[in-house]
């Protein structure tokens, strides 16, 4: 038997972008000294053979890197991760390899907030975070005017949920 | 100053005085005078808890807005305890030193003397000097009962003010140590909701019995506040301060029994006497000479609060089979790491020294004695650890609350409201399951402590461990007498297992995946091939010396083979018994995961107390059509998660429903009926 069906709700397209872009400054900040470095090296004489070497791969595996992150991941990415919100419970799923799935009802959840980083913010994007007594779920990348609505209805749905059952 | 001394603690309303408890003795306090406190006069006998009052209404210990006085032992005990550390390290670095230069000199005798006195006189001046600075903090120390919350006053000159609104207390434990147990005092931890960002006040060396009445009335007060904002009236009983509000369970009304109670703690139909609390040696010994209620020299009496309903003891068999397989975990873990020690030095230097079989033979029987004498030391020292931390143990259901005592010379009093209680874990050691016992402890929200960071490994340390030692047939005689409420939770026939394909991914999982040695061994097949291929040649012919390291590389690596098929071996037969055990359960208000394998845990989650489930799957267990279930909860101080690999798919679905709230919407769907 098939899993059962995906959560309706998907983030906002733009939020790809988002990853990208974030994606693609840590890639650079880790691969960038370390290819400079190896520029460097190239200038000592006794290590150029070497370093050129070590100077061409680490140029390749940031180009590979940044191919796999910008281009291959965010589409799956995007497909994959779903949300719903139901009067009882949020329904969460994500993950490309490891795929997680979670509930959590509303009536355990304590508090409701809206963030907004830099990049979200040039996008006009923000994340809605869920948090529980243990946990903290986010659903990032949502129009901002839709997350502020989500944060408000997930926050009263948290005030009136109970279980009378 | 106003030395507020507990023979001095004034209900608020009158109280005749309890005839059967006699008067504490008056502590005499040398150094300041006795002020009698300004609000009413001192009751004339001890502090009387569940005596009755008159009229109905608040009969608290500690008048409202008072500033009550820690005891004066926190002036000169407490810096003795931080300079005692001091003074043996310091004497033991300093004194040789010094005698030696005075030997020197050549005038032994005198000079020894001269120094021993110098040194009194310096630690005497030392401890004056920390014995001031207390004193001024004591100055400035109390706590206050106010009318809506407890406050503790604290800094000499930083002035700092923690308070906790009476609703928010949760759960109010004490803590003995050695010394403090002879001057009879203690420190007292007030929990409120827990989690990474409350701390729990500590009101330190207070006396016994005022830490008592510092707990009873928090509780009174706490159930006051809460009945005023519920706009309820109190119930009677607990208006004139004898029982908790409406949380004695119906079934231990006198002459009844819980229901489902083991034949082996209540006969059917007979109430729980206290012929139940079946004490051990220690125990015995203890009521002798009195240690299991040796209170100490500003101890006082008891004051009790709510009355017991349960209360279970470890007996003979239980404690000596605790402290031996605790004492036998350790010799097991001590020897098995000196072993691999030894061996790991050893090996190198039977290739580098010219040491050869005959020498090793005969340091053999000095190795063999002094490993036996290791076993045997490592085991004693174990089985006293436990035995005197275990000993005078004892569990009670008292009202709403599960309070565990334990310890003969450190004492701990730990309590837990039944409404806290994240989690139910039953866990098997090896060793435990070998003789069919096991731990019965409950998950707490800890607070977290500023200094030191929690992680997921010390977690369990903030259970509550309320059998340390228990026969596994015994334990739901425990759990029904301790817990009523959990009755409903998961018998073991409702387990649902694992299917077949769970046992083949679990021999992968575990003895490849999630094994650190075979990736170990990974690394050494592959050393061994770039030594043996490339470098065999380089070494050889660089001398004697580089030659040896070949056969050295080539002999780590067989042993540590070796180590990886025996555990291996030993992860096989686990993963055997993980696919036959393992399971999980759900009833209508508990989930319930059993991990089997060569020892066993199973949790029971009450349903309110899960904040998220959530279900796990990697492309290997998308092809088998498995998935991971987890669960989890607010237990430790940043949540525990339970999980359990491989169920069905349909199993995970299920899982995930199950915590989707029952409203009256989803209660009229057909399956919920």
């Amino acid at each position: 038997m098939p899993m059962k069906a995906l959560p309706a709700s998907q983030l906002d397209p733009r939020v790809k972008n988002v990853w990208r872009l974030n994606d693609a400054l840590w890639i650079t900040l880790i691969m960038l000294p370390l290819a400079i470095c190896f520029f460097i090296m190239t200038f000592f004489a006794d290590l150029a053979g070497i370093a050129r070497l070590l100077f061409i791969l680490a140029i390749v595996l940031w180009l590979v890197m940044l191919v796999v992150w910008l281009v291959v991941l965010p589409p799956i990415r995007y497909a994959r991760w779903r949300y719903e919100i139901t009067p009882e419970y949020l329904d969460i799923a994500k993950g490309i390899f490891w795929r997680k799935r979670y509930i959590i009802p509303f009536i355990r959840v304590q508090n409701t907030d809206t963030r907004q980083g830099p990049i979200m913010r040039a996008f006009g994007l923000a994340s809605v975070t869920v948090s529980t007594a243990a946990h903290e779920h986010e659903i990032p990348g949502l129009d901002a005017s839709i997350a502020e609505d989500l944060r408000d209805r997930a926050a009263e749905l948290a005030r009136i949920a109970r279980e009378d059952v | 100053m106003n030395e507020q001394l507990p023979q001095n603690l004034a209900p608020g309303n009158a109280v005749p005085p309890a005839p059967a408890v006699p008067p504490a003795p008056a502590a005499p306090v040398p150094s300041a005078p006795v002020a009698q406190p300004p609000a009413g006069a001192p009751a004339p006998g001890a502090p009387a808890y569940g005596a009755p009052v008159a009229q109905p209404g608040p009969a608290f210990a500690f008048p409202t807005g008072q500033h009550n006085k820690v005891h004066h032992s926190y002036i000169w005990l407490s810096p003795l305890l931080g300079l005692g550390a001091a003074v043996i390290i310091g004497s033991l670095s300093s004194i040789e030193s010094i005698v030696q230069g005075f030997m020197y000199a050549g005038e032994v005798g005198f000079s020894l003397l001269l120094i021993l006195l110098f040194v009194i006189l310096g630690f005497a001046v030392l401890y004056a000097i920390v014995v001031g600075i207390t004193a001024l903090a004591y100055k400035h120390l109390s706590f206050v009962f106010d009318e809506t919350e407890f406050s503790l006053y604290s800094g000499i000159l930083t002035k700092r003010r923690v308070h906790v609104p009476y609703a928010r207390v949760q759960s109010v434990n004490h803590k003995q140590s050695i010394v403090q147990r002879v001057a009879g005092v203690c420190t007292v931890e007030i929990d409120t909701a827990g989690g990474a960002s409350n701390k729990a006040i500590k009101v330190p060396y207070v006396k016994l019995n005022v830490g008592e009445a510092i707990r009873a009335d928090l509780f009174m007060r706490k159930a006051y506040s809460l009945a005023a904002e519920a706009g309820q009236p109190l119930p009677q009983a607990y208006a004139t301060g004898q029982v908790a509000p409406g949380m004695a369970p119906q079934a231990f009304a006198p002459g009844q029994v819980a229901p489902g109670m083991a034949p082996q703690t209540v006969a059917p139909g007979q109430a729980y006497a206290p012929a139940m609390a079946t004490p051990n040696l220690l125990d015995e010994a203890a009521l002798g000479v009195g240690v299991d209620n040796f209170r100490g020299l500003y101890g006082g009496n008891f004051a009790g609060l709510e009355p017991i309903s349960f209360e279970r003891r470890l007996d003979n068999k239980e404690l000596l089979l605790a402290s031996a397989s605790n004492g036998g975990m350790s010799a097991v873990a001590g020897v098995g790491i000196t072993v691999a020690l030894m061996t790991a030095i050893l090996a190198p230097l039977t290739t580098f020294l010219p040491i050869g079989t005959k020498e090793i033979l005969m340091f053999l029987p000095i190795i063999i004695i002094s490993i036996i004498g290791l076993i045997v030391f490592t085991l004693l020292m174990g089985m006293l650890t436990t035995a005197l931390s275990y000993g005078s143990f004892s569990v009670r259901r008292r009202g709403s609350r599960v309070e565990v005592e334990r310890g003969i010379l450190q004492r701990d009093f730990s309590g837990i409201d039944v409404n806290r209680i994240q989690s139910v874990v039953i866990r098997q050691s090896f060793i435990r399951k070998l003789m069919g016992y096991c731990e019965v402890s409950l998950g707490r929200i800890r607070a977290g402590s500023g200094e030191e960071q929690s992680t997921q490994a010390n977690l369990n340390a903030g259970a509550l461990v309320v059998h340390p030692f228990l026969k596994l047939d015994q334990v739901d005689g425990l759990l029904n007498g301790l817990l009523p409420e959990y009755a409903d939770r998961p018998i073991s026939t409702q387990f649902k297992g694992l299917p077949a394909v769970a046992l083949r991914r679990g021999f992968l999982r575990r003895c490849l995946w999630h094994n650190a040695l075979f990736w170990v061994v990974l690394c050494c097949i592959v050393t061994q091939i770039i030594f043996n291929v490339f470098f065999g040649q380089i070494l050889a012919a660089a001398g004697a010396e580089a030659a040896r390291v070949l056969p050295l590389v080539n002999m780590t690596c067989v042993f540590i083979y070796l180590c990886f098929v025996v555990q291996a071996a030993l992860i096989i037969v686990g993963t055997i018994w993980w696919k036959r055990g393992s399971g999980f359960a759900m009833t209508e208000k508990y989930l319930a995961l059993c991990n089997d394998g060569l020892g066993t845990e199973t949790v029971y989650l009450p349903r309110q107390k899960i904040q998220d489930v959530y279900t796990r799957t990697n492309p290997f267990q998308r092809s088998a059509g498995v998935t991971t279930i987890g669960a989890l909860t607010a237990a430790g101080v940043q949540g525990t998660t339970s999980f359990l690999w491989d169920v069905s798919e349909e199993d995970g679905a299920a899982w995930l429903d199950w915590l989707k709230p029952r409203t009256q919407a989803t209660a009229q769907a057909p399956e919920r009926g």
